[in-house]
Protein backbone atom coordinates (compact mmCIF):
# COMPACT_ATOMS: atom_id res chain seq x y z
CA UNK A 1 0.00 0.00 0.00
CA UNK A 2 1.08 3.36 -0.88
CA UNK A 3 2.37 5.98 1.57
CA UNK A 4 2.20 8.95 0.02
CA UNK A 5 -0.56 11.22 1.55
CA UNK A 6 -3.51 12.01 -0.58
CA UNK A 7 -4.81 15.39 -2.06
CA UNK A 8 -7.01 15.52 0.70
CA UNK A 9 -4.79 15.17 3.34
CA UNK A 10 -2.92 17.82 1.85
CA UNK A 11 -5.47 20.18 2.13
CA UNK A 12 -5.93 18.74 5.83
CA UNK A 13 -2.05 19.82 6.51
CA UNK A 14 -3.19 23.29 5.20
CA UNK A 15 -5.82 23.66 7.07
CA UNK A 16 -3.57 22.07 10.23
CA UNK A 17 -1.03 25.12 9.93
CA UNK A 18 -4.04 27.47 9.46
CA UNK A 19 -5.29 26.49 12.78
CA UNK A 20 -1.76 26.78 14.47
CA UNK A 21 -1.24 30.61 13.74
CA UNK A 22 0.09 30.35 9.98
CA UNK A 23 -1.53 32.97 8.40
CA UNK A 24 0.70 32.88 5.13
CA UNK A 25 0.74 30.35 2.23
CA UNK A 26 4.24 30.88 1.73
CA UNK A 27 5.37 29.73 5.61
CA UNK A 28 2.14 27.17 5.07
CA UNK A 29 3.36 25.57 1.97
CA UNK A 30 6.72 24.88 3.61
CA UNK A 31 5.25 23.36 6.64
CA UNK A 32 3.23 21.16 5.15
CA UNK A 33 5.78 19.80 2.62
CA UNK A 34 8.05 19.32 5.76
CA UNK A 35 5.15 17.76 7.90
CA UNK A 36 3.89 15.54 4.98
CA UNK A 37 7.65 14.30 4.45
CA UNK A 38 8.00 13.50 8.28
CA UNK A 39 4.63 11.68 8.18
CA UNK A 40 5.19 9.50 5.08
CA UNK A 41 8.20 8.41 6.68
CA UNK A 42 6.69 7.43 9.55
CA UNK A 43 4.35 5.20 8.12
CA UNK A 44 6.66 3.38 5.81
CA UNK A 45 8.20 2.68 8.95
CA UNK A 46 4.99 1.76 11.24
CA UNK A 47 2.26 0.47 8.73
CA UNK A 48 -0.16 0.50 11.41
CA UNK A 49 0.17 4.13 12.46
CA UNK A 50 -2.71 6.31 11.55
CA UNK A 51 -2.40 9.44 9.75
CA UNK A 52 -3.63 11.98 12.65
CA UNK A 53 -1.18 9.90 14.71
CA UNK A 54 1.73 10.85 12.66
CA UNK A 55 0.81 14.26 12.29
CA UNK A 56 0.47 14.87 15.94
CA UNK A 57 4.14 12.75 16.55
CA UNK A 58 5.72 15.35 13.83
CA UNK A 59 4.28 18.24 14.88
CA UNK A 60 5.48 17.19 18.40
CA UNK A 61 8.68 17.99 16.84
CA UNK A 62 8.46 21.50 16.70
CA UNK A 63 8.58 21.99 20.28
CA UNK A 64 6.37 23.80 22.91
CA UNK A 65 5.60 26.65 20.96
CA UNK A 66 4.82 25.00 17.78
CA UNK A 67 5.65 26.88 14.82
CA UNK A 68 5.72 30.07 16.74
CA UNK A 69 9.39 30.33 16.55
CA UNK A 70 9.23 29.69 12.89
CA UNK A 71 6.27 32.36 12.10
CA UNK A 72 8.36 34.99 14.12
CA UNK A 73 11.84 34.37 12.19
CA UNK A 74 10.02 34.15 9.30
CA UNK A 75 8.24 37.85 9.85
CA UNK A 76 11.51 38.85 10.50
CA UNK A 77 13.50 37.85 7.85
CA UNK A 78 10.69 39.21 5.22
CA UNK A 79 11.01 42.67 6.97
CA UNK A 80 14.18 42.32 6.70
CA UNK A 81 13.40 41.96 3.18
CA UNK A 82 10.75 44.84 2.65
CA UNK A 83 13.37 47.67 3.90
CA UNK A 84 15.68 46.48 2.06
CA UNK A 85 13.46 46.99 -0.93
CA UNK A 86 12.39 50.47 0.04
CA UNK A 87 15.77 51.47 0.24
CA UNK A 88 16.36 50.23 -3.20
CA UNK A 89 13.96 52.43 -4.10
CA UNK A 90 14.97 55.04 -2.38
CA UNK A 91 18.59 55.54 -3.56
CA UNK A 92 16.80 55.85 -6.82
CA UNK A 93 16.30 59.14 -6.33
CA UNK A 94 19.21 60.34 -5.83
CA UNK A 95 20.65 58.97 -9.01
CA UNK A 96 20.64 60.44 -12.62
CA UNK A 97 18.00 62.10 -13.44
CA UNK A 98 15.36 61.55 -10.45
CA UNK A 99 18.17 63.33 -8.56
CA UNK A 100 16.94 66.52 -9.75
CA UNK A 101 13.26 66.17 -8.92
CA UNK A 102 14.50 65.38 -5.71
CA UNK A 103 16.71 68.77 -5.53
CA UNK A 104 13.87 70.32 -6.40
CA UNK A 105 11.58 69.25 -3.74
CA UNK A 106 14.18 70.09 -1.02
CA UNK A 107 14.86 73.27 -2.83
CA UNK A 108 11.45 74.43 -2.90
CA UNK A 109 10.81 73.30 0.55
CA UNK A 110 14.03 74.97 1.88
CA UNK A 111 12.75 78.12 -0.45
CA UNK A 112 9.30 78.41 1.40
CA UNK A 113 11.34 78.26 4.48
CA UNK A 114 13.29 80.90 4.04
CA UNK A 115 10.76 83.12 2.35
CA UNK A 116 8.91 82.81 5.65
CA UNK A 117 11.83 83.54 7.51
CA UNK A 118 10.54 86.35 8.77
CA UNK A 119 7.28 86.32 9.27
CA UNK A 120 5.15 85.50 12.84
CA UNK A 121 3.70 82.58 11.88
CA UNK A 122 6.20 80.64 10.40
CA UNK A 123 5.84 78.36 13.53
CA UNK A 124 2.41 77.81 12.93
CA UNK A 125 2.68 77.17 9.43
CA UNK A 126 5.49 74.63 10.03
CA UNK A 127 3.40 72.71 12.82
CA UNK A 128 0.23 73.09 11.14
CA UNK A 129 1.25 71.38 7.77
CA UNK A 130 3.29 69.10 9.80
CA UNK A 131 -0.55 67.98 11.31
CA UNK A 132 -2.09 68.63 7.71
CA UNK A 133 0.51 65.75 6.59
CA UNK A 134 0.21 63.39 9.04
CA UNK A 135 -3.96 63.78 9.14
CA UNK A 136 -3.60 62.93 5.70
CA UNK A 137 -1.82 60.22 5.64
CA UNK A 138 -3.98 58.48 7.93
CA UNK A 139 -7.64 59.18 5.80
CA UNK A 140 -5.53 58.00 3.04
CA UNK A 141 -4.71 54.64 4.74
CA UNK A 142 -8.28 54.47 6.34
CA UNK A 143 -10.05 55.11 2.91
CA UNK A 144 -7.62 52.76 0.98
CA UNK A 145 -7.96 49.48 3.19
CA UNK A 146 -10.39 47.40 2.13
CA UNK A 147 -8.71 47.89 -1.72
CA UNK A 148 -5.00 47.41 -0.17
CA UNK A 149 -6.68 44.24 1.93
CA UNK A 150 -8.29 42.25 -1.74
CA UNK A 151 -4.96 42.68 -3.42
CA UNK A 152 -3.15 41.47 -0.57
CA UNK A 153 -4.85 37.91 -1.22
CA UNK A 154 -4.15 36.10 -5.00
CA UNK A 155 -6.60 33.27 -5.36
CA UNK A 156 -7.37 33.79 -2.10
CA UNK A 157 -4.13 33.23 -0.56
CA UNK A 158 -1.96 35.50 0.99
CA UNK A 159 1.75 35.97 0.52
CA UNK A 160 3.74 37.23 3.37
CA UNK A 161 5.52 40.23 1.51
CA UNK A 162 2.46 40.93 -0.64
CA UNK A 163 0.40 41.57 2.77
CA UNK A 164 3.77 44.25 4.04
CA UNK A 165 3.72 45.73 0.73
CA UNK A 166 -0.01 46.14 0.74
CA UNK A 167 0.02 47.18 4.46
CA UNK A 168 2.91 49.93 4.00
CA UNK A 169 5.02 47.92 5.97
CA UNK A 170 3.45 48.75 8.94
CA UNK A 171 3.55 51.97 7.51
CA UNK A 172 0.92 53.65 9.68
CA UNK A 173 4.22 54.06 11.80
CA UNK A 174 5.18 56.59 8.91
CA UNK A 175 2.42 58.95 9.46
CA UNK A 176 2.89 59.34 12.74
CA UNK A 177 6.37 60.49 12.04
CA UNK A 178 5.22 63.99 11.15
CA UNK A 179 2.83 64.41 13.78
CA UNK A 180 5.61 63.42 16.37
CA UNK A 181 8.30 65.95 14.65
CA UNK A 182 5.17 68.46 14.97
CA UNK A 183 5.42 67.42 18.94
CA UNK A 184 8.86 67.48 19.40
CA UNK A 185 9.41 71.01 17.75
CA UNK A 186 6.30 72.98 19.57
CA UNK A 187 7.78 71.81 22.49
CA UNK A 188 11.41 72.70 22.00
CA UNK A 189 12.92 76.10 23.44
CA UNK A 190 14.95 78.57 21.73
CA UNK A 191 13.84 80.58 18.28
CA UNK A 192 14.57 77.28 16.11
CA UNK A 193 12.34 79.03 12.89
CA UNK A 194 14.75 81.28 12.39
CA UNK A 195 17.79 79.76 12.13
CA UNK A 196 18.81 78.78 8.27
CA UNK A 197 20.03 75.64 9.42
CA UNK A 198 16.50 74.38 10.90
CA UNK A 199 15.11 75.42 7.65
CA UNK A 200 18.11 73.39 5.75
CA UNK A 201 17.79 69.93 7.92
CA UNK A 202 13.80 70.59 8.08
CA UNK A 203 13.47 70.62 4.03
CA UNK A 204 15.83 67.83 3.82
CA UNK A 205 14.37 65.64 6.26
CA UNK A 206 10.72 66.35 4.96
CA UNK A 207 12.12 65.52 1.20
CA UNK A 208 13.00 62.09 2.56
CA UNK A 209 9.84 61.70 4.30
CA UNK A 210 8.14 62.23 1.41
CA UNK A 211 10.58 60.21 -0.49
CA UNK A 212 9.64 57.46 1.66
CA UNK A 213 5.97 57.61 1.64
CA UNK A 214 5.70 57.66 -1.80
CA UNK A 215 7.88 54.77 -2.51
CA UNK A 216 5.85 52.71 0.60
CA UNK A 217 2.06 53.79 -0.93
CA UNK A 218 2.85 54.09 -4.60
CA UNK A 219 6.22 52.63 -6.14
CA UNK A 220 6.25 49.37 -4.59
CA UNK A 221 2.00 48.70 -4.60
CA UNK A 222 2.37 49.22 -8.47
CA UNK A 223 5.93 46.74 -8.48
CA UNK A 224 4.12 44.14 -6.56
CA UNK A 225 3.25 41.30 -8.61
CA UNK A 226 6.81 41.62 -10.30
CA UNK A 227 8.38 41.74 -6.52
CA UNK A 228 6.13 38.58 -5.79
CA UNK A 229 7.14 36.94 -8.94
CA UNK A 230 11.15 37.50 -7.88
CA UNK A 231 10.42 36.52 -4.18
CA UNK A 232 8.25 33.63 -4.55
CA UNK A 233 8.89 30.95 -7.26
CA UNK A 234 5.17 29.58 -6.58
CA UNK A 235 3.71 32.94 -6.88
CA UNK A 236 2.96 32.73 -10.67
CA UNK A 237 2.32 28.71 -10.35
CA UNK A 238 -1.44 27.84 -10.89
CA UNK B 1 18.71 21.52 18.04
CA UNK B 2 18.76 18.21 19.94
CA UNK B 3 21.19 17.55 22.03
CA UNK B 4 23.81 20.22 22.92
CA UNK B 5 24.00 23.62 23.03
CA UNK B 6 27.25 23.59 21.30
CA UNK B 7 25.87 22.86 18.08
CA UNK B 8 23.61 25.67 18.65
CA UNK B 9 26.16 28.67 17.67
CA UNK B 10 27.09 26.28 14.39
CA UNK B 11 24.00 25.42 13.08
CA UNK B 12 23.73 27.73 10.18
CA UNK B 13 27.53 27.06 9.39
CA UNK B 14 25.98 23.37 9.21
CA UNK B 15 23.41 24.35 7.29
CA UNK B 16 25.70 26.07 5.02
CA UNK B 17 28.35 23.83 4.30
CA UNK B 18 25.20 20.81 3.89
CA UNK B 19 24.24 22.36 0.75
CA UNK B 20 27.55 23.73 -0.18
CA UNK B 21 28.17 19.67 -0.24
CA UNK B 22 24.43 18.60 -1.70
CA UNK B 23 23.79 21.41 -3.92
CA UNK B 24 19.59 22.38 -3.75
CA UNK B 25 18.26 20.90 -0.55
CA UNK B 26 14.60 20.97 0.82
CA UNK B 27 14.16 21.16 4.73
CA UNK B 28 13.30 17.87 5.55
CA UNK B 29 15.96 16.43 3.50
CA UNK B 30 18.62 18.78 5.53
CA UNK B 31 17.09 17.08 8.70
CA UNK B 32 17.97 13.78 7.86
CA UNK B 33 21.12 14.11 6.00
CA UNK B 34 22.82 16.19 9.06
CA UNK B 35 21.34 12.81 11.34
CA UNK B 36 23.06 10.21 8.83
CA UNK B 37 25.78 12.29 8.79
CA UNK B 38 26.31 11.84 12.26
CA UNK B 39 24.82 8.63 13.00
CA UNK B 40 22.24 10.10 14.18
CA UNK B 41 23.94 12.26 16.67
CA UNK B 42 22.99 15.78 15.47
CA UNK B 43 19.23 15.83 15.15
CA UNK B 44 18.28 19.52 14.16
CA UNK B 45 14.96 20.59 15.40
CA UNK B 46 12.39 21.82 13.21
CA UNK B 47 11.93 24.40 15.18
CA UNK B 48 15.50 26.16 14.50
CA UNK B 49 16.12 24.82 10.96
CA UNK B 50 13.35 27.09 9.84
CA UNK B 51 14.22 30.08 11.43
CA UNK B 52 17.93 29.63 10.27
CA UNK B 53 16.96 29.14 6.59
CA UNK B 54 14.58 32.16 6.33
CA UNK B 55 17.13 33.97 7.96
CA UNK B 56 20.13 32.77 6.06
CA UNK B 57 17.88 33.53 2.97
CA UNK B 58 16.97 37.02 3.95
CA UNK B 59 20.92 37.82 4.53
CA UNK B 60 21.29 36.43 0.83
CA UNK B 61 23.38 33.59 1.54
CA UNK B 62 20.69 31.61 -0.52
CA UNK B 63 18.30 31.09 -3.16
CA UNK B 64 15.13 29.14 -3.13
CA UNK B 65 13.22 27.09 -6.04
CA UNK B 66 10.10 25.45 -6.11
CA UNK B 67 9.09 22.76 -7.63
CA UNK B 68 5.79 20.67 -7.85
CA UNK B 69 6.68 16.95 -6.70
CA UNK B 70 3.81 14.11 -5.94
CA UNK B 71 0.63 16.37 -4.75
CA UNK B 72 2.75 18.89 -2.99
CA UNK B 73 5.26 22.12 -3.33
CA UNK B 74 7.92 21.60 -2.51
CA UNK B 75 10.81 24.45 -1.64
CA UNK B 76 14.26 24.12 -2.15
CA UNK B 77 17.56 26.12 -0.84
CA UNK B 78 20.49 26.43 -2.88
CA UNK B 79 23.67 29.00 -2.29
CA UNK B 80 24.08 32.10 -3.73
CA UNK B 81 27.63 33.26 -5.07
CA UNK B 82 27.79 35.20 -1.46
CA UNK B 83 26.60 32.31 0.12
CA UNK B 84 29.79 30.27 -1.19
CA UNK B 85 32.04 32.22 -0.34
CA UNK B 86 30.31 32.94 3.14
CA UNK B 87 30.81 29.07 3.48
CA UNK B 88 34.24 29.18 3.14
CA UNK B 89 34.71 31.81 5.70
CA UNK B 90 32.25 30.30 8.07
CA UNK B 91 33.91 27.09 7.79
CA UNK B 92 37.60 28.63 8.63
CA UNK B 93 36.20 29.97 11.06
CA UNK B 94 34.80 27.05 12.87
CA UNK B 95 37.97 25.22 12.03
CA UNK B 96 40.17 28.18 13.83
CA UNK B 97 37.93 27.38 16.68
CA UNK B 98 37.72 24.09 16.76
CA UNK B 99 41.73 24.18 16.54
CA UNK B 100 41.69 26.69 19.37
CA UNK B 101 39.74 24.34 21.59
CA UNK B 102 41.35 21.85 20.90
CA UNK B 103 44.41 23.28 22.48
CA UNK B 104 42.39 25.19 25.35
CA UNK B 105 41.19 21.56 26.75
CA UNK B 106 44.04 19.86 25.33
CA UNK B 107 42.17 16.31 24.78
CA UNK B 108 43.30 13.02 24.04
CA UNK B 109 41.33 12.79 20.82
CA UNK B 110 42.32 14.44 17.75
CA UNK B 111 40.35 16.14 14.64
CA UNK B 112 42.03 14.81 11.33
Amino acid sequence: MSKKLSNEQILQLYRFTRQHYVEHYDLQTELVDHLANGIEQQRQATPDLTFREALKREFKKFGVFGFHDVIAEKQRAMSKKYWKLLWRFFKEWFRWPKILATLCIALGLFSILRFLGQSNHKKELILGSLMLLFVTALVYFLMTKKTREAKMLRNGKKFMLAEMIYNFGGGVILAYFPLNIAIGLNSSSGNWSSSPYFDLFFSLALTGLLLCGYIICKVLPERAEQLLADTYPEYKLP
Amino acid sequence: MANSKLYKGSLSTIILKLLDEGGKMYGYEITQKAKQLTKGDLKITEGALYPALHKLEAEGLLDVEVAKVDNRMRKYYKLTEQGEKETANRLAELEEFIRNMQQLVNPKWSIS
